[in-house]
Protein backbone atom coordinates (compact mmCIF):
# COMPACT_ATOMS: atom_id res chain seq x y z
CA UNK A 1 0.00 0.00 0.00
CA UNK A 2 1.29 3.27 -0.61
CA UNK A 3 2.34 6.08 1.25
CA UNK A 4 -0.38 8.20 0.05
CA UNK A 5 -3.29 5.91 0.74
CA UNK A 6 -2.08 4.68 4.19
CA UNK A 7 -1.79 8.16 4.93
CA UNK A 8 -5.57 8.95 3.89
CA UNK A 9 -6.59 5.73 6.09
CA UNK A 10 -4.80 7.02 9.12
CA UNK A 11 -6.27 10.60 8.46
CA UNK A 12 -9.99 9.73 8.28
CA UNK A 13 -9.12 6.75 11.34
CA UNK A 14 -8.30 9.65 13.54
CA UNK A 15 -10.76 12.03 12.34
CA UNK A 16 -13.51 9.30 12.60
CA UNK A 17 -12.24 8.18 16.90
CA UNK A 18 -11.73 11.81 17.59
CA UNK A 19 -15.26 12.62 17.35
CA UNK A 20 -17.44 10.52 20.09
CA UNK A 21 -20.68 11.36 17.67
CA UNK A 22 -19.27 8.63 15.33
CA UNK A 23 -19.45 6.07 17.54
CA UNK A 24 -23.08 6.96 18.95
CA UNK A 25 -23.73 7.13 14.92
CA UNK A 26 -22.38 3.62 14.34
CA UNK A 27 -24.20 2.15 17.71
CA UNK A 28 -27.43 3.14 15.97
CA UNK A 29 -26.70 2.27 12.63
CA UNK A 30 -26.38 -1.13 14.49
CA UNK A 31 -29.53 -1.36 16.11
CA UNK A 32 -31.40 -0.13 13.02
CA UNK A 33 -29.91 -3.01 10.93
CA UNK A 34 -30.58 -5.51 13.67
CA UNK A 35 -34.11 -4.75 14.07
CA UNK A 36 -35.11 -4.48 10.09
CA UNK A 37 -38.08 -7.42 10.24
CA UNK A 38 -39.84 -4.81 12.27
CA UNK A 39 -40.06 -2.06 9.16
CA UNK A 40 -43.61 -2.01 8.11
CA UNK A 41 -43.81 -2.17 4.07
CA UNK A 42 -46.85 -2.65 2.04
CA UNK A 43 -49.18 -0.09 3.27
CA UNK A 44 -52.37 -0.09 1.11
CA UNK A 45 -55.29 -1.81 1.95
CA UNK A 46 -55.90 -4.92 -0.21
CA UNK A 47 -58.35 -8.06 0.26
CA UNK A 48 -57.39 -11.70 -0.39
CA UNK A 49 -59.07 -13.15 -2.86
CA UNK A 50 -57.30 -16.59 -3.01
CA UNK A 51 -54.69 -18.11 -1.76
CA UNK A 52 -52.82 -21.31 -1.92
CA UNK A 53 -49.72 -22.71 -1.51
CA UNK A 54 -47.63 -20.67 -4.13
CA UNK A 55 -49.62 -17.70 -4.54
CA UNK A 56 -51.48 -15.12 -3.37
CA UNK A 57 -54.19 -13.10 -5.45
CA UNK A 58 -54.28 -9.56 -3.62
CA UNK A 59 -57.33 -7.02 -4.69
CA UNK A 60 -56.14 -3.56 -3.44
CA UNK A 61 -58.80 -1.02 -2.33
CA UNK A 62 -59.32 2.48 -3.64
CA UNK A 63 -61.63 5.02 -2.72
CA UNK A 64 -60.95 6.65 -6.46
CA UNK A 65 -63.52 6.97 -9.01
CA UNK A 66 -62.65 4.19 -11.44
CA UNK A 67 -61.39 6.00 -14.58
CA UNK A 68 -60.55 2.99 -16.83
CA UNK A 69 -62.97 0.11 -17.03
CA UNK A 70 -60.50 -3.12 -17.63
CA UNK A 71 -59.26 -4.12 -14.44
CA UNK A 72 -55.28 -4.43 -14.33
CA UNK A 73 -53.40 -7.83 -12.70
CA UNK A 74 -49.70 -7.23 -11.79
CA UNK A 75 -47.60 -10.56 -11.84
CA UNK A 76 -44.71 -9.86 -9.97
CA UNK A 77 -40.99 -11.51 -10.29
CA UNK A 78 -40.21 -14.74 -8.71
CA UNK A 79 -37.43 -13.27 -7.27
CA UNK A 80 -37.27 -11.50 -3.80
CA UNK A 81 -41.19 -10.19 -2.62
CA UNK A 82 -43.80 -8.36 -4.16
CA UNK A 83 -43.92 -5.57 -1.08
CA UNK A 84 -41.20 -3.13 -3.54
CA UNK A 85 -44.62 -2.30 -5.42
CA UNK A 86 -45.89 -0.87 -2.32
CA UNK A 87 -43.22 0.05 -0.19
CA UNK A 88 -44.50 3.17 1.51
CA UNK A 89 -47.32 5.48 0.28
CA UNK A 90 -45.10 8.27 -1.18
CA UNK A 91 -43.05 5.44 -3.09
CA UNK A 92 -45.79 2.88 -3.89
CA UNK A 93 -46.41 1.76 -7.64
CA UNK A 94 -49.73 0.28 -6.92
CA UNK A 95 -51.16 3.14 -4.58
CA UNK A 96 -50.36 5.40 -7.77
CA UNK A 97 -52.20 3.41 -10.06
CA UNK A 98 -55.18 3.03 -7.52
CA UNK A 99 -54.54 7.00 -7.45
CA UNK A 100 -55.13 7.20 -11.24
CA UNK A 101 -58.54 5.49 -10.80
CA UNK A 102 -57.76 1.66 -11.86
CA UNK A 103 -58.55 -0.76 -10.34
CA UNK A 104 -55.49 -3.35 -9.35
CA UNK A 105 -54.86 -7.03 -8.70
CA UNK A 106 -51.87 -8.43 -8.02
CA UNK A 107 -50.03 -11.82 -8.12
CA UNK A 108 -48.31 -12.50 -5.18
CA UNK A 109 -45.72 -15.30 -5.06
CA UNK A 110 -45.67 -17.32 -2.03
CA UNK A 111 -42.08 -19.07 -1.00
CA UNK A 112 -41.88 -22.71 -2.76
CA UNK A 113 -41.31 -25.30 0.09
CA UNK A 114 -38.95 -28.44 -0.65
CA UNK A 115 -41.77 -30.18 -1.88
CA UNK A 116 -42.91 -27.71 -4.61
CA UNK A 117 -39.38 -28.00 -6.25
CA UNK A 118 -41.10 -29.84 -9.21
CA UNK A 119 -43.77 -26.69 -9.93
CA UNK A 120 -42.81 -25.75 -13.07
CA UNK A 121 -42.90 -22.53 -15.28
CA UNK A 122 -45.69 -23.94 -17.07
CA UNK A 123 -47.70 -24.46 -13.38
CA UNK A 124 -47.16 -20.51 -13.13
CA UNK A 125 -47.96 -19.59 -16.26
CA UNK A 126 -51.13 -22.52 -17.29
CA UNK A 127 -52.76 -23.02 -13.54
CA UNK A 128 -51.57 -20.09 -11.32
CA UNK A 129 -51.70 -17.04 -13.81
CA UNK A 130 -54.55 -18.80 -15.57
CA UNK A 131 -56.69 -18.84 -12.49
CA UNK A 132 -56.06 -15.47 -11.51
CA UNK A 133 -57.44 -14.05 -14.64
CA UNK A 134 -60.23 -16.25 -14.47
CA UNK A 135 -60.70 -15.17 -11.25
CA UNK A 136 -60.62 -11.52 -11.77
CA UNK A 137 -62.30 -12.07 -14.85
CA UNK A 138 -65.42 -13.87 -13.19
CA UNK A 139 -65.62 -10.62 -10.09
CA UNK A 140 -65.34 -7.79 -12.32
CA UNK A 141 -67.83 -10.09 -14.66
CA UNK A 142 -65.46 -8.69 -17.65
CA UNK A 143 -64.05 -10.81 -21.01
CA UNK A 144 -60.44 -9.62 -20.90
CA UNK A 145 -58.26 -7.85 -18.25
CA UNK A 146 -55.03 -5.60 -18.62
CA UNK A 147 -51.94 -7.24 -17.68
CA UNK A 148 -48.59 -5.93 -16.35
CA UNK A 149 -45.98 -7.83 -15.44
CA UNK A 150 -42.71 -7.06 -13.68
CA UNK A 151 -39.12 -8.91 -14.53
CA UNK A 152 -39.69 -12.29 -14.36
CA UNK A 153 -43.20 -11.79 -14.08
CA UNK A 154 -43.09 -9.58 -17.60
CA UNK A 155 -41.49 -12.88 -18.96
CA UNK A 156 -44.08 -15.14 -17.65
CA UNK A 157 -46.88 -12.48 -18.67
CA UNK A 158 -45.72 -12.77 -22.29
CA UNK A 159 -45.71 -16.28 -21.84
CA UNK A 160 -49.34 -15.90 -20.68
CA UNK A 161 -50.48 -13.57 -23.73
CA UNK A 162 -49.25 -15.66 -26.05
CA UNK A 163 -51.32 -18.58 -24.78
CA UNK A 164 -54.65 -16.66 -23.85
CA UNK A 165 -54.34 -13.59 -26.11
CA UNK A 166 -58.39 -13.28 -25.76
CA UNK A 167 -57.95 -12.74 -21.88
CA UNK A 168 -56.03 -10.24 -22.83
CA UNK A 169 -56.95 -6.08 -23.48
CA UNK A 170 -53.22 -5.01 -23.21
CA UNK A 171 -50.17 -5.70 -22.22
CA UNK A 172 -47.71 -3.75 -20.25
CA UNK A 173 -44.03 -5.37 -19.72
CA UNK A 174 -41.34 -3.95 -16.78
CA UNK A 175 -37.32 -4.76 -17.67
CA UNK A 176 -38.93 -7.92 -19.17
CA UNK A 177 -36.44 -10.89 -19.75
CA UNK A 178 -36.84 -11.44 -23.40
CA UNK A 179 -33.65 -11.72 -25.40
CA UNK A 180 -30.69 -12.98 -23.57
CA UNK A 181 -28.09 -13.38 -26.43
CA UNK A 182 -28.18 -9.51 -25.53
CA UNK A 183 -27.69 -9.00 -21.69
CA UNK A 184 -24.23 -7.68 -21.06
CA UNK A 185 -24.78 -8.11 -17.07
CA UNK A 186 -23.31 -9.88 -14.15
CA UNK A 187 -26.58 -12.30 -13.94
CA UNK A 188 -26.06 -13.42 -16.90
CA UNK A 189 -22.37 -14.37 -16.64
CA UNK A 190 -22.99 -16.46 -13.72
CA UNK A 191 -26.21 -18.01 -15.27
CA UNK A 192 -24.22 -18.30 -18.60
CA UNK A 193 -21.46 -21.23 -17.18
CA UNK A 194 -23.90 -22.32 -14.36
CA UNK A 195 -24.47 -26.26 -14.38
CA UNK A 196 -28.20 -26.21 -12.86
CA UNK A 197 -28.50 -29.85 -13.33
CA UNK A 198 -25.82 -29.99 -10.85
CA UNK A 199 -27.04 -27.90 -8.37
CA UNK A 200 -30.66 -29.10 -8.72
CA UNK A 201 -28.98 -32.42 -7.91
CA UNK A 202 -28.40 -31.42 -4.62
CA UNK A 203 -30.76 -29.01 -3.67
CA UNK A 204 -34.29 -29.51 -3.57
CA UNK A 205 -35.17 -25.45 -5.15
CA UNK A 206 -32.79 -22.60 -6.34
CA UNK A 207 -31.57 -21.88 -2.87
CA UNK A 208 -31.04 -17.98 -1.86
CA UNK A 209 -27.44 -18.31 -0.71
CA UNK A 210 -26.69 -18.46 -4.31
CA UNK A 211 -28.95 -15.73 -4.95
CA UNK A 212 -27.31 -13.85 -2.64
CA UNK A 213 -23.89 -14.38 -3.76
CA UNK A 214 -24.90 -13.35 -7.29
CA UNK A 215 -26.66 -9.73 -5.85
CA UNK A 216 -23.63 -9.39 -3.99
CA UNK A 217 -21.71 -9.02 -7.11
CA UNK A 218 -23.96 -6.40 -9.17
CA UNK A 219 -22.41 -2.76 -8.12
CA UNK A 220 -20.32 -4.44 -5.33
CA UNK A 221 -19.26 -1.02 -3.97
CA UNK A 222 -21.30 2.11 -5.53
CA UNK A 223 -24.09 0.23 -3.81
CA UNK A 224 -22.98 -2.54 -1.97
CA UNK A 225 -20.91 -0.28 0.35
CA UNK A 226 -21.33 3.07 -0.96
CA UNK A 227 -25.49 2.60 0.92
CA UNK A 228 -23.99 2.27 4.47
CA UNK A 229 -21.86 5.46 4.10
CA UNK A 230 -24.72 7.25 3.18
CA UNK A 231 -26.78 5.64 5.45
CA UNK A 232 -24.34 6.52 7.67
CA UNK A 233 -24.13 10.70 6.75
CA UNK A 234 -27.92 10.91 6.65
CA UNK A 235 -28.81 9.35 9.99
CA UNK A 236 -30.48 12.44 11.27
CA UNK A 237 -32.92 12.41 8.14
CA UNK A 238 -36.00 10.52 9.20
CA UNK A 239 -37.27 10.44 5.73
CA UNK A 240 -34.03 9.01 4.19
CA UNK A 241 -33.69 6.22 7.27
CA UNK A 242 -36.70 5.05 6.79
CA UNK A 243 -36.83 5.00 3.02
CA UNK A 244 -33.26 3.29 3.01
CA UNK A 245 -34.63 0.34 5.99
CA UNK A 246 -37.28 -0.78 3.25
CA UNK A 247 -35.48 -1.47 0.54
CA UNK A 248 -32.82 -3.14 2.60
CA UNK A 249 -35.35 -5.20 3.97
CA UNK A 250 -36.37 -5.90 0.64
CA UNK A 251 -33.40 -6.79 -0.56
CA UNK A 252 -32.30 -9.71 1.70
CA UNK A 253 -35.87 -10.91 1.59
CA UNK A 254 -35.40 -13.71 -0.94
CA UNK A 255 -36.92 -16.79 -0.83
CA UNK A 256 -35.77 -19.45 -3.13
CA UNK A 257 -37.15 -20.07 -6.81
CA UNK A 258 -38.92 -23.43 -7.65
CA UNK A 259 -36.26 -26.28 -8.84
CA UNK A 260 -37.63 -27.06 -11.69
CA UNK A 261 -39.27 -23.54 -12.64
CA UNK A 262 -35.13 -22.29 -12.63
CA UNK A 263 -34.12 -25.16 -14.34
CA UNK A 264 -35.74 -23.96 -17.60
CA UNK A 265 -35.24 -20.49 -16.54
CA UNK A 266 -31.52 -20.91 -16.61
CA UNK A 267 -31.20 -23.45 -19.35
CA UNK A 268 -34.08 -22.19 -21.94
CA UNK A 269 -33.62 -18.83 -21.71
CA UNK A 270 -30.77 -17.65 -20.11
CA UNK A 271 -28.02 -20.38 -21.59
CA UNK A 272 -30.39 -21.23 -25.22
CA UNK A 273 -31.99 -17.84 -25.69
CA UNK A 274 -34.72 -19.78 -26.64
CA UNK A 275 -37.34 -17.24 -25.63
CA UNK A 276 -36.58 -14.84 -27.78
CA UNK A 277 -36.26 -17.28 -30.84
CA UNK A 278 -39.78 -18.72 -30.41
CA UNK A 279 -38.61 -21.75 -29.78
CA UNK A 280 -39.31 -22.24 -25.87
CA UNK A 281 -41.25 -24.92 -25.10
CA UNK A 282 -43.84 -24.28 -21.51
CA UNK A 283 -46.06 -27.51 -21.37
CA UNK A 284 -47.16 -28.94 -24.69
CA UNK A 285 -47.07 -25.57 -25.94
CA UNK A 286 -44.09 -23.57 -28.51
CA UNK A 287 -44.27 -20.36 -27.28
CA UNK A 288 -44.43 -17.74 -30.15
CA UNK A 289 -44.10 -14.09 -29.59
CA UNK A 290 -45.11 -12.93 -33.00
CA UNK A 291 -48.27 -14.26 -32.02
CA UNK A 292 -48.78 -11.71 -29.93
CA UNK A 293 -50.70 -9.04 -31.57
CA UNK A 294 -52.58 -7.26 -28.27
CA UNK A 295 -51.33 -3.15 -27.69
CA UNK A 296 -48.05 -3.23 -25.98
CA UNK A 297 -46.06 -1.16 -23.28
CA UNK A 298 -42.64 -2.13 -23.20
CA UNK A 299 -40.87 -0.25 -19.93
CA UNK A 300 -37.30 -0.83 -20.14
CA UNK A 301 -34.55 1.32 -17.29
CA UNK A 302 -31.46 2.66 -19.01
CA UNK A 303 -29.32 1.74 -16.28
CA UNK A 304 -30.90 -1.57 -15.36
CA UNK A 305 -27.69 -3.54 -14.03
CA UNK A 306 -30.12 -6.72 -13.52
CA UNK A 307 -31.75 -6.91 -17.12
CA UNK A 308 -29.87 -5.09 -19.82
CA UNK A 309 -31.88 -2.75 -21.45
CA UNK A 310 -30.92 -4.42 -24.84
CA UNK A 311 -32.32 -7.88 -23.41
CA UNK A 312 -35.69 -6.12 -22.75
CA UNK A 313 -36.27 -3.67 -25.77
CA UNK A 314 -35.74 -6.58 -28.36
CA UNK A 315 -39.15 -7.02 -27.23
CA UNK A 316 -40.60 -5.20 -29.61
CA UNK A 317 -39.60 -6.28 -32.57
CA UNK A 318 -40.70 -9.83 -31.94
CA UNK A 319 -44.38 -9.34 -31.35
CA UNK A 320 -46.91 -8.73 -34.04
CA UNK A 321 -49.01 -5.79 -31.79
CA UNK A 322 -49.81 -3.04 -34.56
CA UNK A 323 -50.04 -0.77 -31.26
CA UNK A 324 -46.78 -1.31 -29.65
CA UNK A 325 -44.92 1.14 -27.55
CA UNK A 326 -42.06 1.41 -25.89
CA UNK A 327 -41.03 3.73 -23.11
CA UNK A 328 -37.15 4.08 -22.00
CA UNK A 329 -36.38 5.89 -18.76
CA UNK A 330 -32.94 7.08 -17.06
CA UNK A 331 -33.44 5.20 -14.27
CA UNK A 332 -32.34 1.58 -12.76
CA UNK A 333 -34.07 -1.94 -12.27
CA UNK A 334 -35.45 -0.85 -9.01
CA UNK A 335 -35.25 2.76 -9.42
CA UNK A 336 -38.44 2.22 -12.15
CA UNK A 337 -40.66 0.72 -9.41
CA UNK A 338 -39.68 1.87 -6.35
CA UNK A 339 -38.38 5.41 -6.38
CA UNK A 340 -39.79 9.42 -6.30
CA UNK A 341 -38.48 8.96 -10.32
CA UNK A 342 -40.86 6.62 -10.64
CA UNK A 343 -43.85 8.17 -9.23
CA UNK A 344 -43.24 11.44 -10.70
CA UNK A 345 -42.08 10.13 -14.35
CA UNK A 346 -43.07 6.63 -14.98
CA UNK A 347 -46.19 6.08 -13.61
CA UNK A 348 -47.76 9.32 -14.55
CA UNK A 349 -47.14 8.21 -18.21
CA UNK A 350 -47.67 4.46 -17.74
CA UNK A 351 -51.18 5.13 -16.45
CA UNK A 352 -51.92 7.44 -18.87
CA UNK A 353 -50.76 5.05 -21.90
CA UNK A 354 -53.28 1.74 -19.93
CA UNK A 355 -56.78 4.57 -20.26
CA UNK A 356 -56.19 5.35 -23.95
CA UNK A 357 -55.69 1.92 -24.73
CA UNK B 1 -16.77 -29.91 -13.87
CA UNK B 2 -16.77 -27.27 -17.13
CA UNK B 3 -13.93 -26.05 -19.14
CA UNK B 4 -11.86 -27.83 -16.67
CA UNK B 5 -8.41 -27.95 -19.06
CA UNK B 6 -9.52 -24.49 -20.56
CA UNK B 7 -9.98 -22.87 -16.85
CA UNK B 8 -6.44 -24.26 -16.19
CA UNK B 9 -4.64 -22.90 -19.22
CA UNK B 10 -6.51 -19.58 -18.45
CA UNK B 11 -5.60 -19.61 -15.08
CA UNK B 12 -1.70 -20.10 -16.43
CA UNK B 13 -2.07 -17.17 -18.57
CA UNK B 14 -3.98 -15.51 -15.50
CA UNK B 15 -1.30 -15.99 -13.54
CA UNK B 16 1.90 -14.72 -15.74
CA UNK B 17 0.04 -11.68 -17.08
CA UNK B 18 -1.01 -10.47 -13.49
CA UNK B 19 1.45 -8.38 -11.73
CA UNK B 20 0.78 -9.40 -7.74
CA UNK B 21 0.64 -13.81 -9.05
CA UNK B 22 3.44 -15.28 -7.73
CA UNK B 23 3.41 -17.89 -11.30
CA UNK B 24 6.21 -20.03 -9.86
CA UNK B 25 4.40 -20.68 -6.78
CA UNK B 26 1.01 -21.03 -8.72
CA UNK B 27 2.73 -24.05 -10.51
CA UNK B 28 4.38 -25.70 -7.51
CA UNK B 29 1.06 -25.46 -5.97
CA UNK B 30 -0.76 -26.92 -8.67
CA UNK B 31 1.50 -29.85 -9.09
CA UNK B 32 1.68 -30.79 -5.69
CA UNK B 33 -2.16 -31.43 -5.87
CA UNK B 34 -1.53 -33.09 -8.79
CA UNK B 35 1.00 -35.62 -7.30
CA UNK B 36 -1.90 -35.67 -4.14
CA UNK B 37 -4.11 -37.04 -6.79
CA UNK B 38 -1.75 -39.23 -8.19
CA UNK B 39 -0.70 -40.30 -4.03
CA UNK B 40 -4.94 -41.03 -3.33
CA UNK B 41 -4.91 -43.64 -6.23
CA UNK B 42 -2.50 -45.99 -4.66
CA UNK B 43 -5.19 -46.66 -1.94
CA UNK B 44 -6.61 -49.08 -5.06
CA UNK B 45 -3.32 -51.24 -6.00
CA UNK B 46 -1.29 -53.23 -3.55
CA UNK B 47 -1.52 -54.08 0.13
CA UNK B 48 -4.24 -51.27 0.55
CA UNK B 49 -6.81 -53.21 -1.60
CA UNK B 50 -7.66 -55.44 1.28
CA UNK B 51 -9.54 -52.24 2.79
CA UNK B 52 -11.84 -51.74 0.01
CA UNK B 53 -13.20 -54.91 0.81
CA UNK B 54 -13.53 -53.72 4.39
CA UNK B 55 -16.97 -52.63 5.26
CA UNK B 56 -16.40 -50.63 8.04
CA UNK B 57 -13.89 -48.68 6.05
CA UNK B 58 -15.57 -46.98 3.11
CA UNK B 59 -12.23 -46.43 1.52
CA UNK B 60 -14.27 -45.46 -1.77
CA UNK B 61 -15.85 -43.10 -0.18
CA UNK B 62 -12.93 -41.58 1.09
CA UNK B 63 -10.87 -41.61 -1.52
CA UNK B 64 -13.33 -39.82 -3.40
CA UNK B 65 -13.90 -37.10 -0.83
CA UNK B 66 -10.08 -36.54 -0.99
CA UNK B 67 -9.94 -35.86 -4.94
CA UNK B 68 -12.71 -33.63 -3.98
CA UNK B 69 -11.03 -31.72 -1.13
CA UNK B 70 -7.99 -31.18 -3.36
CA UNK B 71 -10.14 -29.83 -6.30
CA UNK B 72 -12.23 -27.63 -3.98
CA UNK B 73 -8.84 -26.60 -2.94
CA UNK B 74 -7.41 -25.59 -6.05
CA UNK B 75 -10.74 -23.48 -7.31
CA UNK B 76 -10.64 -21.89 -3.62
CA UNK B 77 -7.40 -21.01 -4.79
CA UNK B 78 -8.06 -19.74 -8.13
CA UNK B 79 -11.00 -17.72 -6.41
CA UNK B 80 -9.08 -15.98 -3.97
CA UNK B 81 -6.36 -15.37 -6.46
CA UNK B 82 -8.99 -13.60 -8.29
CA UNK B 83 -10.28 -11.56 -5.76
CA UNK B 84 -6.79 -10.55 -4.07
CA UNK B 85 -5.51 -9.35 -8.01
CA UNK B 86 -8.32 -7.31 -8.45
CA UNK B 87 -7.88 -5.74 -4.71
CA UNK B 88 -4.22 -4.98 -5.71
CA UNK B 89 -5.56 -3.45 -8.99
CA UNK B 90 -7.87 -1.52 -7.52
CA UNK B 91 -5.59 -0.44 -4.58
CA UNK B 92 -3.12 0.73 -7.56
CA UNK B 93 -5.71 2.82 -9.40
CA UNK B 94 -6.78 4.62 -6.31
CA UNK B 95 -2.77 4.95 -5.37
CA UNK B 96 -2.34 6.69 -8.83
CA UNK B 97 -5.02 9.39 -8.48
CA UNK B 98 -5.41 10.30 -4.81
CA UNK B 99 -2.94 13.06 -4.77
CA UNK B 100 -4.70 16.65 -3.57
CA UNK B 101 -7.68 15.14 -3.14
CA UNK B 102 -9.90 15.87 -0.26
CA UNK B 103 -11.71 13.49 2.02
CA UNK B 104 -14.68 13.50 -0.16
CA UNK B 105 -12.78 13.21 -3.18
CA UNK B 106 -10.61 10.10 -1.80
CA UNK B 107 -14.17 8.12 -0.95
CA UNK B 108 -15.40 8.54 -4.36
CA UNK B 109 -12.03 7.95 -5.51
CA UNK B 110 -11.57 4.72 -3.87
CA UNK B 111 -15.25 3.73 -4.50
CA UNK B 112 -15.63 4.50 -8.24
CA UNK B 113 -11.76 2.58 -8.82
CA UNK B 114 -12.97 -0.89 -6.54
CA UNK B 115 -16.20 -0.63 -8.22
CA UNK B 116 -14.34 -0.51 -12.01
CA UNK B 117 -12.10 -3.46 -11.30
CA UNK B 118 -14.04 -5.19 -9.29
CA UNK B 119 -16.95 -5.45 -12.15
CA UNK B 120 -14.70 -6.25 -14.84
CA UNK B 121 -13.37 -9.22 -13.11
CA UNK B 122 -17.31 -10.25 -12.13
CA UNK B 123 -18.30 -9.97 -15.53
CA UNK B 124 -15.74 -12.12 -17.10
CA UNK B 125 -15.76 -15.23 -18.56
CA UNK B 126 -12.90 -16.64 -16.84
CA UNK B 127 -14.68 -15.60 -13.51
CA UNK B 128 -17.92 -17.31 -14.27
CA UNK B 129 -16.78 -20.21 -14.99
CA UNK B 130 -14.18 -20.35 -11.77
CA UNK B 131 -17.10 -19.25 -9.50
CA UNK B 132 -19.70 -22.08 -10.80
CA UNK B 133 -16.55 -24.54 -10.47
CA UNK B 134 -16.34 -23.61 -7.05
CA UNK B 135 -19.92 -23.99 -6.52
CA UNK B 136 -20.23 -27.16 -8.23
CA UNK B 137 -16.93 -28.71 -5.98
CA UNK B 138 -18.47 -27.30 -3.13
CA UNK B 139 -21.92 -29.33 -4.11
CA UNK B 140 -19.39 -32.87 -4.56
CA UNK B 141 -18.18 -31.77 -1.01
CA UNK B 142 -21.41 -31.78 0.24
CA UNK B 143 -22.27 -35.07 -1.53
CA UNK B 144 -19.16 -36.55 -0.15
CA UNK B 145 -20.21 -35.41 3.30
CA UNK B 146 -24.16 -37.18 3.04
CA UNK B 147 -22.34 -40.55 1.60
CA UNK B 148 -20.17 -40.85 5.18
CA UNK B 149 -23.83 -39.76 6.80
CA UNK B 150 -25.26 -42.24 4.96
CA UNK B 151 -22.81 -45.36 5.12
CA UNK B 152 -22.93 -44.49 9.01
CA UNK B 153 -26.80 -44.58 9.20
CA UNK B 154 -27.06 -48.43 9.69
CA UNK B 155 -24.65 -48.72 12.67
CA UNK B 156 -26.22 -46.33 14.23
CA UNK B 157 -29.62 -48.03 14.42
CA UNK B 158 -31.06 -44.75 12.18
CA UNK B 159 -33.52 -44.72 9.05
CA UNK B 160 -33.96 -41.93 6.52
CA UNK B 161 -34.93 -41.33 3.30
CA UNK B 162 -32.54 -40.95 0.48
CA UNK B 163 -32.47 -37.86 -1.89
CA UNK B 164 -34.03 -40.22 -4.61
CA UNK B 165 -37.06 -41.55 -2.23
CA UNK B 166 -37.50 -37.83 -1.38
CA UNK B 167 -37.97 -36.86 -4.91
CA UNK B 168 -40.20 -39.43 -5.73
CA UNK B 169 -42.38 -38.50 -2.58
CA UNK B 170 -42.28 -34.76 -3.68
CA UNK B 171 -43.02 -36.04 -7.43
CA UNK B 172 -45.91 -37.76 -6.15
CA UNK B 173 -47.01 -34.88 -3.85
CA UNK B 174 -46.50 -32.29 -6.73
CA UNK B 175 -48.58 -34.38 -9.39
CA UNK B 176 -51.31 -34.33 -6.80
CA UNK B 177 -51.69 -30.93 -6.19
CA UNK B 178 -51.43 -30.32 -9.90
CA UNK B 179 -54.04 -32.82 -10.65
CA UNK B 180 -56.33 -31.09 -7.44
CA UNK B 181 -55.95 -27.92 -9.03
CA UNK B 182 -56.59 -29.04 -12.70
CA UNK B 183 -59.86 -30.42 -11.62
CA UNK B 184 -61.10 -27.54 -9.31
CA UNK B 185 -60.46 -25.29 -12.46
CA UNK B 186 -62.18 -27.79 -14.64
CA UNK B 187 -65.33 -27.55 -12.29
CA UNK B 188 -65.43 -23.87 -12.53
CA UNK B 189 -65.05 -23.67 -16.04
CA UNK B 190 -68.47 -26.27 -16.42
CA UNK B 191 -70.04 -24.50 -13.80
CA UNK B 192 -69.62 -21.07 -15.10
CA UNK B 193 -71.01 -22.66 -18.96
Amino acid sequence: MSKTILDHYLNEYTNFVNEPENFRKLAEMKKLLSNIEKIETGQTEYEVIKETGLFRLLHYKSTKERVYKYPLIIVYALINKSYILDLQPNKSWIKNILDQGINVYLVDWKSPGKFDKFTTIDDYVNLFIYDCVEIVKSIENIDKVSLQGYCMGATMSLIYTSLYQKNVKNLITVAPVVDTEKDKTVIKNMAQNMDIDKILSHYENFPYELLYSCYASLKPFKQGVNKYLNLFDNLKDESFVQNFLRVEKWLYDTPPIAGETFRQWIKDIYQKNLFSKNKLVVGENRINLSSIKVPLLNVVADQDHLVSPECSVSLNNLVSSTDKNLMRFSTGHVGLIASGYSQNVVLPKLGNWIKIH
Amino acid sequence: MQSDDKGQNNENKDSASVAYANGKFVDIFENFFKQLTELNKISTVGPFISMINDPQINVNNMREYGNVLINYQRYLNKYLNQMINSYFQALEKVSAGIDGKNSHETRMLIINSFEEVFSNMFESTDFSVNYNNLINIYIDLNKSYQKFFDASLPYMSRQSLSKEEKDLLFKDLYEIKKITLEIKNWMKEKKNE
